[in-house]
């Protein structure tokens, strides 16, 4: 069973990486910044990536513990929590009929829609690896694949989003609530 | 700056994972309630047009 961990931790971060990797492409690509409630969207699936990065570090020594499952999928699920009510604020304000909404629409919903989606699929995905708990004895799980390789590959993305909320704040303490340019080249 | 703030202590917490350090679960926790007071503060804000 710790073979299964071994496999689906990283598999989940890659998907979360794949994830905030392609909203930061939109950004870029449509030159439409994130506003507050994005970014807080963006921390909170970066928090989520944080649940199975852990069990990924801890079955570094070659195997893994219960504890480890049932901390990575916690720490997942709060924050998956957090991200599900950000992205629903942010749902709700453009509800109403007539309301076109933030930014343009990625295969026909919007990214804050998009982000809801990922924070219920994260929720389901981490439950799904604690219901696994059940059969898991602490037993050798061999050394999972790529960890350095994943973990670079996430803090640089972490890193990557750090600089570009700073360019885009500059030195005030929050963001506009409508940003259009980057304020630290103002 | 205030989300960058929040991204140093995911990168923080993701160090600490990484050495196996038990400052990681706590650096976790003290950032989700940094987020969600944040938030929290944001949906209780007026919405101004």
């Amino acid at each position: 069973m710790a073979r299964f961990y071994v496999l689906a931790a990283p598999a989940n971060v890659w998907m979360l990486i794949l994830v905030l990797a392609a909203a930061f492409a939109v950004q870029f690509n449509t030159g439409e910044l994130p506003c507050p409630l994005c970014v807080m969207q963006r921390i909170a699936l970066m928090m989520c990536a944080l649940g199975p990065l852990h069990i990924l570090m801890r079955s570094r020594a070659g195997s893994l513990a219960a504890q480890d499952v049932a901390v990575g999928c916690a720490i997942a699920i709060v924050a998956a929590l957090v991200g599900a009510a950000a992205s629903s604020r942010q749902v709700l304000l453009h509800i109403l009929p007539g309301d076109q909404g933030y930014g343009s629409p990625v295969l026909g919903l919007h990214l804050y829609t998009w982000s809801l989606i990922a924070c219920a699929c994260q929720i389901a995905a981490s439950a799904i690896m604690l219901l696994g708990v059940a059969w898991l004895r602490t037993e050798r799980s061999g050394y999972p694949p790529a960890v350095k390789f994943t973990v670079f590959a996430f803090a640089l993305l972490v890193v990557a989003n750090l600089l570009s909320v700073v360019a885009e704040a500059g030195w005030n303490w929050d963001l506009p609530a409508d940003p259009v340019k980057y304020l630290i080249f103002k | 700056m205030i989300y960058a703030i929040f991204m140093a202590f995911v990168v923080l917490t993701l160090v600490a994972g990484w050495r196996r350090h038990a400052s990681e679960v706590p650096l976790f926790i003290l950032t989700i309630v940094l987020v969600a007071a944040h938030l929290v503060g944001d949906m209780t804000t007026a919405l101004s047009f």
